[in-house]
């Protein structure tokens, strides 16, 4: 049994990607891994708080750090942004001792001292780093052998580096696809911008980005496009009829978090894997492999 | 990159047309109220501060969501110590005024 602090942050835990929070914990269940979720965890503050006010954010992180530091354990988010801001909190503290002094006497006002150990990863890092290709494939039960999928990486989960992955051209969800029997498709832009917020105050320019994607995706033969980023899958998700309006195209996709599509190959049912939560359903790509 | 946008928030330089300072204001302003992002609250708030009508154009995508229980209104909600716990902190780093 392995064990990991988790922090699943607000999307995952109780708004638009609870479905990447089931999926998540029925894949660690079957991969024998204990997901201990962080008690009483705040909002890791994402890109606005750090661009509102840069010491709030890091303290409102750091609170998150000293929580998961009296665990003991490493601390693992699904967030692509939570996962870029926890981490960028542990590198201030540990290179600007000015920035560390204001955030400890912060902390200390809460009761909590932070000491700098925890390391925080992503969950794509430890499931694709932290098992052998064979520990995957040995618990693959349902054959998606020719399933053709665009790993999306999205912009935040590999940069800035160096992180665990190849900051342009990542490839540790295509080794991932392909250890569960499916075929991960070219993706020229798989770790590009799908618009993240933006989407909210500036829509037009959010739907270019997401168009561009699904083009490259399309293009290149995908029947389906994985990600590992909450705002990544709602954003190709939910806009698809936006983006088919506006374009005049008839993109079809399902997008799964990589979780679903482990869970699946794993033979866990589909509603612990929250796919009825899709809104392109992946019923019919899904079809041709038994589902339940 | 990150860091002019930091710049252009912080001091109001943003061109007339853009709600995104409006949007981050709003997101910060629930993380420091109540420690987390209810998704509905946040967007609801985000469109009367800055045009309601908009907010009809995304009733599609909206219900889309909400028919597949993606949409939440209740928010989560810490425990009232973890509550005060990080009020506390956040206080204090607003008392500390800016970053060094």
């Amino acid at each position: 049994m392995r064990y990991y602090t988790y922090f699943p942050g607000c999307s995952s835990a109780h708004g638009g990607a609870k479905a990447y929070d089931l999926s998540a914990q029925a894949v660690a269940q079957a991969l024998d891994i204990e997901l201990i979720e962080l008690e009483d965890w705040n909002c890791c503050g994402s890109t606005p708080y750090t661009s509102v006010d840069e010491l709030a954010s890091y303290c409102c992180s750091a609170r998150n750090l000293a929580l998961a530091e009296k665990r003991g354990f490493e601390l693992v988010t699904p967030c692509s942004a939570c996962y870029v801001v926890l981490n960028r909190t542990n590198s201030a503290l540990k290179e600007y001792p000015e920035t560390k002094a204001k955030v400890d006497e912060a902390l200390a006002a809460g009761d909590l001292k932070y000491h700098g150990t925890v390391k925080v990863r992503h969950l794509l890092d430890a499931l694709a780093n932290d098992f052998s290709r064979d520990q995957i494939t040995s618990k693959v039960k349902v054959d998606i052998g020719g399933l053709k999928v665009a790993p999306y990486y999205g912009c935040q989960v590999v940069r800035p580096g160096p992180g665990f992955d190849h900051p342009e051209f990542p490839l540790s969800l295509d080794r991932l696809i392909e250890s569960l029997g499916a075929e991960a498709t070219p993706f020229p832009l798989k770790a590009r911008c799908c618009g993240g917020s933006l989407i909210i105050p500036e829509e037009d320019l959010a739907l270019e980005l997401i168009y561009k994607l699904l083009s490259n995706a399309s293009s290149n033969g995908a029947e389906c496009i994985v990600t590992v980023c909450p705002l990544c899958q709602t954003n190709l998700d939910a806009y698809q009829g936006r983006i088919n309006k506006k374009f005049k195209t008839s993109f079809n996709l399902p997008i799964l978090f990589f979780t679903q599509l482990m869970g699946l190959a794993f033979g866990v049912e589909n509603k612990a894997l929250g796919l009825e939560k899709c809104v392109i359903p992946a019923d019919k790509v899904l079809a041709r492999y038994a589902t339940k | 990159m990150h860091a002019l946008e930091c710049l252009a928030v912080r001091h109001s330089m943003s061109y007339a047309q853009t709600h995104t300072p409006t949007m981050y204001r709003s997101f910060s302003d629930f993380v420091y109220s109540i420690g987390a992002l209810p998704e509905m609250g946040f967007m609801t708030w985000f469109y009367l501060l800055t045009n309601p009508l908009r907010a009809l154009k995304m009733f599609p995508v909206a219900l889309n969501l909400a028919k597949r229980g993606r949409l939440s209104i209740k928010a989560k909600r810490m425990k009232p110590e973890a509550e005060r716990q990080l009020k506390a902190i956040l206080y204090k780093a607003e008392e500390l005024g800016e970053m060094p």
